[in-house]
């Protein structure tokens, strides 16, 4: 039996051919298979770079239902092994996109793993200096003004 | 308004991270950056308040709580800053509470307990609470068996209480470490009583109150039991699983005198270490013991249909004493065997390569844990391990007689074989042996890289395209 396949189309007007059983993990596809069947999809807020990777993304975690009815094509520890090296390679500007991807689409899962890459990037940084530089935030706040908040917060850091 | 000012402190900053030039981070709309929050610890959110005034307040509107009482010099912020949480978050719902506190600050002795009240109002999603102390004194909420909203549970170091009714019709996950139960039906009951119950995992304690555990979901896919080994524990323990969906279960236990499993589940993965709880004087004593016999064989059996099997030498030690008396069940989904040993004695391994027809690779790894070690091998012709086609030896090797027999055994019966890797234990690389040879106390001539080489080349090999790789 054939698979059956859905054309998503790129900000740059590129065609991805893609099985719709790996396109359906976004809950938004998914709607807009059913709406509207047989018709090329475009995204215009997603990069073909973007996009290529969340399909790899989407590819690697669909659930193979042939038959069997249980055949995951990985096991859960490898998908985690998995995810943890595909988020380490991205690199943050490209991370920030597929997690707004992950938004836009609504695909939990990615939206979960790209969150808890970010959140793994603040937790490692040592002090709020560490994070600002990280991410290229921009201190709007005097010394004084930085103890006032602490004061405020209640919290001993 | 961007000031040149400005403009030369993002320049700064860009020359300490220069593949991300913006600061995209600040720039997600709240809701992701409140998905980013509950991925991190309570004390790590509060730190982001500082970073500029876009994250001043930012930190307050996370719905999730994760905090560590040993981050708070004095109690009494560390009680009013959950206090302050749960008032916040008043007629909203909770995505986490997750706590780790200090159970001997017995000034309020509710107090906890009135947490678990507040958060379940808050139809909280994921409840975590540790008790520092671990003495199982406090004794936990029974609101937990009707919060009705919660996916995930997690306790440590208290005690539950008997369920009078339960109510959790979308918890998935439990995980209970260091948990007494008052009623030895409590968690039995818990565990049957989700209907959407996935995974499940439990660290137990000796004298836990529950000698008698009945695993019975329809609907769990995954269950860890975890018991250290403690030797002087004679009482008799049965764990009884009955979970037909189950795919993954790993037992590593010392305690544990029966392990059945009812309603033999289609498992991919199973991670075996325990032997029933036999010591080797208890093990002379019952071998012969119907009963245990019927038990090991039935329990083999249960797990039989398993794909890929991780299985502890001391287990399969058991396994081959009662060989002796028991036919084994035939393992014929199984691809994928890794052997975890705590010594080189590997002479039981074949009886049981023996009842895996299908089997491609195997894994002959190492372990820390020591169970024992007694064996009594009788010698005869081993078969042929005519499907395997992988072989890798984790463990590095160091020229023993017992695992070098081992790497022979398996060149030489396995006429599929692709190949077989190893590696080399650090001792007899280069430059160290002489060494090595210096701090000998024993007789026994070292061996030295190139002889292992030579050894690994004269062994007879039944598989004309077999590579010997060494990494």
């Amino acid at each position: 039996m054939s698979k059956k396949m859905i054309v998503l189309k790129s900000s740059e007007g590129v065609s991805f051919v893609v099985e719709e059983a790996v396109a359906r993990q976004s809950k938004i596809i998914s709607f807009l298979v059913e709406e509207f069947p047989d018709r090329e999809l475009p995204l215009t807020n997603m990069t073909s770079e973007i996009l290529r990777k969340t399909i790899e993304y989407c590819k690697k975690h669909v659930v193979e239902d042939d038959g069997g009815g249980d055949s995951s094509s990985s096991s859960s520890g490898d998908l985690k092994e998995w995810d943890v090296k595909f988020v380490a390679e991205i690199d943050q500007p490209r991370l920030m996109d597929l997690l707004m991807a992950a938004n836009y689409l609504d695909i939990p899962s990615l939206l979960d793993v790209t969150c808890q890459k970010v959140a793994d990037t603040i937790a490692a940084c040592n002090d709020e200096k560490e994070i600002r530089a990280t991410f290229n935030i921009e201190n709007d706040f005097t010394e004084e003004e930085v103890e006032a908040i602490r004061m405020e917060n209640q919290y001993p850091i | 308004m961007f000031t040149f000012m400005d403009a030369a402190r993002v320049k700064r900053a860009r020359s300490t991270n220069p593949p991300s030039e913006v600061d995209r981070l600040s720039s997600l709309p709240d809701c992701l950056i409140l998905h980013v929050f509950l991925n991190l610890p309570t004390k790590d959110v509060v730190k982001t308040s500082v970073l500029s005034t876009r994250w001043t307040t930012l930190w307050k509107d996370v719905p999730g709580l994760d905090l560590d009482t040993e981050d708070f010099n004095i109690h009494e912020t560390f009680v009013s800053f959950v206090d302050n949480f749960l008032e916040r978050n008043r007629g909203l719902s909770i995505h986490r509470f997750k706590l780790t506190y200090d159970s001997s600050y017995a000034e309020e002795p509710g107090l906890v307990n009135r947490w678990v009240d507040t958060a379940a109002r808050l139809k909280v999603e994921h409840l975590d609470l540790s008790d520092v102390v671990c003495d199982q004194d406090l004794m936990m909420n029974p609101t937990v068996y009707t919060c009705s909203s919660l996916v995930s549970l997690r306790l440590v170091g208290m005690s539950l209480p008997s369920p009078e009714r339960v109510s959790l019709p979308f918890l998935k996950d439990i995980v209970l470490i260091v948990v007494e139960y008052t009623n030895r039906w409590a968690l039995e009951k818990l565990i049957s009583q989700c209907p959407v119950l996935e995974n499940v995992s439990i660290d137990r304690i000796y004298g836990d109150g529950m000698p008698i555990l009945r695993v019975r979901s329809q609907s769990l896919l995954s269950f860890l039991h975890y018991w250290d080994t403690n030797d002087d524990y004679e009482e008799d323990s049965i764990v009884e699983i009955d979970a037909p969906m189950l795919k993954y279960l790993r037992i590593s236990d010392g305690g544990t005198t029966s392990f059945i499993i009812k309603n033999q589940p289609s498992l991919v993965e199973a991670d075996i270490e325990t032997v029933f709880n036999l010591t080797n004087e208890r093990r002379l004593q019952v071998a012969n013991e119907i009963q245990k016999r019927d038990m090991v064989h039935d329990f083999l059996v249960g797990i039989s249909k398993v794909k890929d099997l991780t299985i502890a030498s001391s287990t399969l030690k058991v396994i081959y004493d009662y060989a002796r008396y028991v036919q084994l069940p035939v393992f014929r989904n199984l691809y994928t065997l890794c052997v975890r040993f705590d010594s080189y004695m590997w002479e039981m391994l074949p009886v049981f390569l023996e009842v895996c027809p299908n089997l491609k690779t195997l894994v002959v790894g190492t372990s820390e844990n020591y169970l024992m070690v007694d064996l009594t091998v009788i010698a005869r012709p081993w078969n042929l391990l005519s499907s395997l086609e992988h072989v890798d030896v984790e463990r590095p090797l160091k020229g023993e007689a017992l695992e070098m027999s081992l790497v022979g055994y398996l060149l030489e019966n396995s006429p599929n074989l692709k190949k077989l890797s190893l590696s080399l234990h650090d001792s007899l690389k280069k430059g160290e042996s002489i060494h090595k040879l210096t701090l000998s106390l024993d007789d026994a001539p070292k061996k030295e890289e190139s002889d292992i080489f030579i050894e690994l080349l004269n062994f007879p090999r039944f598989s004309r395209s077999c590579q010997i790789i060494v990494r």
